[in-house]
C-alpha cells in the first residue's frame, strides 16, 4: 500500500511539473499584455513608457525561461507567487475565495446524486414504461440546454416574476437555491443517463438471473446484489465529476455574481494575471489528480475482487 | 464491507458541509457607522472595488467610488472650463513652470481633521512616487512642492507643464487624502490603511467581490450630507443587471459603472416604476485606421469608407448626430471645428475608382489587379457589446460601396494586443477617453509619432508637430487655434471613421428622484443628492 501511494506521489509530482510547463507556455503564447491589460483596465492611458516599468516591475522583460526558472524556485519553496493586479500572495487569493465555491460545487453535488440515483435507478428497473420514456426525453433534451441560458430562465422566473430567492451574490442559504439549481439540473441529465445504462448493464447479469429465480423479492436483492454491484460505476462517475462541476460553478459564479474562486479565475484570465492563472492551474490540476487517486482507493475498498487481485500480486 | 464504506463516505461529507459552512468570506467592517442607516440606495457596478484599497494616489478601486470620496484641487467643468473645488484660486506663471493655488479654509477630513496644505503636499507627492504614474506630465516635469503657509501650495515643474490643471481635476491619481490614511502617520511611501478623503462619502463597509458601503460624510464642505447610505453591489453580467433592477435587488444601474445593454432599455421605457435619465457624454466611438494596409495608406480609400457610413442607421438612431471624431461637449471643440463626410454612396464609389479599382459585376466589390479591397475589422464585444451590431451595420454599409469587410471579434486581451502590440488589424473599432483626457491626451497616446515609438494608430508627422505645440503653451487661444488646425487635418486626411456618439445613461426606480448627473463621466451622478422616498 504505502509503495502504491509513493508511486502515486511520484506520479502526482511528474505531472505537476509537464503540467506547470505547457501551462506557463500556453500563457505566454496567449495574446495580451498583462501590463497594458491593467493599466487599461485602471483607466489609465496606457502608453509604451508606463508598459514598460510595470513589465520590468513584474519581470517580464526577462526571457521565458528566465521567468520560468525564478517561478519553479518559488514554486518548490512552496511560493505560489503574487497576484500582478492586487499584490497579494496567490495562495492568499486563491483560499480566500474557495469557501463559497467548495459549498456551491459540493450543494449542487449532492442534489444532483440524490437527484439522479433514484431517477436513474427507477427508470432502468422500469425500462420502456411511460416514467422511463418520459426521463429519457428529458434528459435528452437537458443535456442540450446551455448552462448560461438555464441561469437566465431561472432569475427572471423564481427572481423576476415570481420574487422567491435572490439572484445576486452570496450570503444566506437562499442565494444558494437558484445557482444549485441550475447546475443540479445541467449536471443531473448526464448522471440519470449514466446510472440508467449501468443499472440495466447489471440488471443483465447472470447471478441476476439466478436470485430472481432463487425466488429472491426485489427489496432483498436489490441493495446487496444490484447496487453494490453498482458501486465501482457510481463511485467512477463521482470521483471523475470534479471538472465539470468545478466548469459548471465558473459559468453560474458569473451569471449570479457569486464571489468565489470561478469568477476570480475568469477575471484573472481576462487580465493575464499569470501568476494567478498559473497557480489555479496548478492546484486544480492537483486536486483533479488527488481525487483519482481517492477514487482507486475507494475501488479498493468496495470492490473484494481488487483486493484479491493485489494479494495475489504482492505474494 | 458495503455498509462500513457507505457510513465512512456519509460522514465525510456531512464533516466537509459543516466545515464549509464557516467558509463564506465576512464583511469587513473598516470604518464603524454610529448607527444603521434606515434608508439605502444600491447601485451595480460591474467589477470589486477593491474597498480595501481605495487609495487617491493611485489607480485601485473603482473610479466613481474614488469621486465620491475624494475631492480634488480643482474641477472639470461644462466643455472643460476649469473650476474651483478643495483651490479657491490659483495663478499661473507667465512661462506655466509655476502653479500656485490657494486653498479652501474650514474644510475637514472626514475623520474630523483638518485639510491642508500639508495634505496635499502628503499626496501629490505619494502620486509622483508611484511609478506606475511616470507617464502624467505633473510626475514626468515636478521639480518641487512648497507649502509657503497653511492654504498655499506652490508647484514648480523643470519645464512648462500645460496639462497640470486637466490631471489634476482627474478621478485619479491626484484628488487629496488626509496624511492619516497611512501608516507610518503622514509617510510617502507609508502604508494605506483607510480611505479618508474631503469628498460626500465615506467607507463604511466592504465585502470583496460583492458588496462596498458608503456613508455620508457628516463633515462635508460643499453640499448637505445624504441621510441614506449607499451600496455598489457588483454584478458582472449585464443581463443579470437589468433582472437585479427589475426585481429590485438594485435600485439603479448605469453609465460606465454599471451599463445596462443598449438593447434592455426599452424594457424600462414606459414604465412608470422606473427614470430613465440620459445625459451628454464626453465618448466617441470611431474607427482606428491601420495605414499599414495598402488599401489604406490611399487617402481616397480612407475618404470613401467616411462617406459609405451611414451614422444614422447605427444602433437604431440611439446616438446623437455623428460629425466629427469628437462631441460638441469635448473641450476646444467649437460649432465650425467638426468637419466631417456626409453619406454618399456614389462620392465613394467615385473616389475608389478614381484610385484606378473596377467593379467586379459579379462579387460587386472593387478590385485591382485581381486584388479585392477588403479588410478585418477587429471588436470586442466584452466591455462594449454594441460593438457588434455597429460592425454588423458598417460591414452591411460597406458592401453598398463594394468593399469586403470582415468582422473579427476577439477577446478582450487580444483586442487591445492588437491595438497597442501586434497591429494585427486593418480596421479596429475604439472608443475616445473621456472629459478632461480629451482632447491632448487622446490624442498623444494615439496619434503621437515619433522614430522610437511609432503612433498606436495613424501616423501623422504634421499631427505630432501640432501635438508638441500644444505641450509647450498655457495661452487658451493659441491652444484652440491649434486644436482647430490638429481637427481639420484628422478630417482631411481621414484618419478615422467617426461611428457613434454615446450618451450617458441610468436607469432607476420611482422611489428615487432629485437625481442630478455628476461633472465628469468618472463621477457619474450626485449620489448626495438624491431624494428615496420612505418605504
Amino acid at each position: 500500500m504505502l509503495r502504491y501511494i509513493s508511486s502515486r506521489l511520484g506520479m502526482l509530482i511528474l505531472t505537476l511539473f509537464v503540467l506547470t510547463v505547457f501551462v506557463f507556455i500556453l500563457m505566454h503564447l496567449a495574446p495580451g499584455d498583462p501590463a497594458a491589460l491593467l493599466l487599461q483596465g485602471l483607466g489609465a492611458v496606457p502608453d509604451a513608457n508606463q508598459i514598460a516599468i510595470m513589465q520590468h516591475k513584474w519581470g517580464l522583460d526577462r526571457s521565458l525561461v528566465v521567468q520560468y526558472m525564478s517561478w519553479i524556485l518559488e514554486l518548490v519553496q512552496g511560493n505560489l507567487g503574487y497576484s500582478f493586479i492586487s499584490n497579494a500572495p496567490v495562495t492568499e487569493e486563491i483560499f480566500s475565495r474557495l469557501g463559497p465555491t467548495l459549498l456551491l460545487m459540493i450543494s449542487s453535488f449532492l442534489v444532483t446524486f440524490v437527484l439522479s440515483v433514484p431517477l436513474g435507478v427507477m427508470s432502468a428497473l422500469h425500462e420502456k414504461s411511460l416514467f422511463d420514456r418520459i426521463t429519457y426525453t428529458v434528459t435528452v433534451l437537458g443535456l442540450s440546454i446551455p448552462m448560461y441560458w438555464l441561469a437566465i430562465i431561472f432569475m427572471f422566473c423564481f427572481g423576476v416574476f415570481w420574487p422567491l430567492f435572490p439572484i445576486i451574490g452570496s450570503g444566506s442559504v437562499r442565494h444558494y437555491v437558484l445557482p444549485v439549481a441550475t447546475i443540479s439540473i445541467v449536471e443531473s441529465m448526464y448522471f440519470i443517463r449514466m446510472i440508467r445504462s449501468f443499472t440495466l448493464e447489471y440488471k443483465q447479469a447472470s447471478y441476476i438471473e439466478a436470485a430472481t429465480a432463487r425466488g429472491l423479492k426485489g427489496w432483498i436483492f436489490y441493495p446487496s446484489y444490484l447496487f453494490r454491484a453498482m458501486l465501482i460505476p457510481v463511485i467512477t462517475i463521482v470521483g471523475t465529476s470534479f471538472p465539470s462541476f468545478f466548469g459548471a460553478a465558473i459559468i453560474i459564479e458569473n451569471v449570479f455574481s457569486f464571489p468565489g474562486i470561478g469568477k476570480y479565475m475568469l477575471d484573472m484570465i481576462y487580465s493575464r494575471d499569470f501568476p494567478v492563472i498559473q497557480g489555479c492551474g496548478l492546484l486544480l490540476a492537483a486536486t483533479i489528480f488527488i481525487l483519482n487517486f481517492i477514487t482507486d482507493l475507494c475501488y479498493y475498498l468496495a470492490d473484494p475482487r481488487i483486493q484479491m487481485e493485489k494479494q495475489r500480486w504482492e505474494n | 464491507m458495503f455498509r462500513r464504506f457507505s457510513i465512512i463516505m456519509m460522514v465525510s461529507f456531512c464533516i466537509i458541509v459543516v466545515g464549509l459552512t464557516g467558509c463564506t468570506p465576512n464583511s469587513t467592517p473598516v470604518a464603524t457607522g454610529k448607527e444603521e442607516a434606515i434608508k439605502r440606495v444600491t447601485v451595480a457596478i460591474t467589477q470589486d472595488l477593491k474597498g480595501d484599497k481605495i487609495d487617491a494616489t493611485t489607480y485601485n478601486g473603482a473610479r466613481a467610488v474614488q469621486t465620491a470620496i475624494y475631492d480634488a484641487l480643482v474641477e472639470f467643468g461644462e466643455g472643460g472650463k476649469i473650476e474651483p473645488s478643495l483651490a479657491e484660486s490659483w495663478e499661473v506663471a507667465k512661462d506655466g513652470k509655476t502653479y500656485t493655488f490657494h486653498l479652501r479654509k474650514g474644510v475637514l477630513f472626514s475623520d474630523g481633521t483638518a485639510f491642508n496644505s500639508a495634505a496635499v503636499k502628503f499626496s501629490l507627492e505619494r502620486t509622483a512616487v508611484n511609478e506606475e504614474m511616470a507617464s502624467l506630465e505633473i510626475v514626468r516635469k515636478l521639480e518641487k512642492i512648497e507649502t509657503p503657509d497653511e492654504y498655499t501650495v506652490v508647484l514648480t515643474f523643470k519645464e512648462m507643464a500645460s496639462q497640470t490643471l486637466l490631471e489634476l481635476s482627474q478621478a485619479r491619481p491626484f484628488r487629496i487624502m488626509s496624511p492619516n490614511a497611512v501608516v507610518p502617520n503622514g509617510a510617502i511611501g507609508g502604508e494605506f490603511t483607510e480611505p479618508i478623503g474631503t469628498g460626500p462619502w465615506k467607507l463604511d463597509s466592504y465585502k470583496e467581490g460583492s458588496d462596498t458601503v458608503l456613508v455620508a460624510n457628516e463633515h462635508y464642505w460643499k453640499e448637505s450630507v445624504a441621510n441614506y447610505s449607499l451600496v455598489f453591489k457588483v454584478i458582472t453580467d449585464p443581463q443579470a443587471r437589468v433582472l437585479a433592477l427589475q426585481n429590485g435587488e438594485i435600485d439603479m444601474a448605469g453609465g460606465e459603472v454599471g451599463n445596462v445593454p443598449y438593447e434592455n432599455i426599452a424594457l424600462f421605457e414606459n414604465n412608470d416604476k422606473y427614470i430613465i435619465e440620459t445625459n451628454a457624454s464626453t465618448m466617441s466611438y470611431f474607427i482606428v485606421i491601420n495605414q499599414r494596409n495598402e488599401f489604406l495608406a490611399d487617402k481616397n480609400i480612407r475618404q470613401a469608407i467616411n462617406y459609405g457610413t451611414d451614422t444614422s442607421k447605427m444602433m437604431s438612431g440611439k446616438g446623437a448626430e455623428v460629425l466629427g471624431l469628437f462631441q460638441s461637449t469635448v473641450a476646444f471643440v467649437t460649432p465650425d471645428n467638426q468637419p466631417f463626410y456626409d453619406y454618399n454612396v456614389d462620392k465613394a464609389k467615385q473616389l475608389i475608382e478614381a484610385s484606378g479599382y473596377q467593379l467586379n459585376a459579379s462579387s460587386k466589390l472593387y478590385e485591382k489587379d485581381g486584388q479585392v479591397i477588403k479588410f478585418r475589422l477587429v471588436i470586442q464585444t466584452e466591455e462594449y457589446p454594441e460593438w457588434k451590431e455597429m460592425a454588423e451595420i458598417f460591414q452591411d454599409q460597406m458592401k453598398d460601396i463594394g468593399v469586403k469587410v470582415d468582422i473579427l471579434n476577439q477577446e478582450r486581451a487580444a483586442y487591445y494586443d492588437a491595438l497597442w502590440t501586434n497591429k494585427q488589424y486593418d480596421l479596429l473599432l475604439y472608443r475616445t477617453y473621456t472629459d478632461a483626457q480629451l482632447p491632448y491626451r487622446f490624442l498623444s497616446s494615439l496619434f503621437y509619432n515619433t522614430v522610437d515609438t511609432p503612433a498606436v494608430a495613424y501616423q501623422d508627422d504634421m499631427l505630432t508637430a501640432e501635438l508638441d505645440q500644444i505641450a509647450n503653451t498655457i495661452s487658451q487661444s493659441e491652444q484652440q487655434a491649434i486644436f482647430d488646425r490638429v481637427f481639420d487635418r484628422i478630417h482631411e486626411e481621414a484618419m478615422t471613421v467617426p461611428i457613434f456618439y454615446t450618451k450617458q445613461t441610468f436607469i432607476h426606480n420611482s422611489k428615487i428622484s432629485d437625481f442630478t448627473f455628476g461633472n465628469i463621466e468618472d463621477n457619474p451622478v450626485k449620489w448626495h443628492q438624491l431624494h428615496i422616498e420612505d418605504k
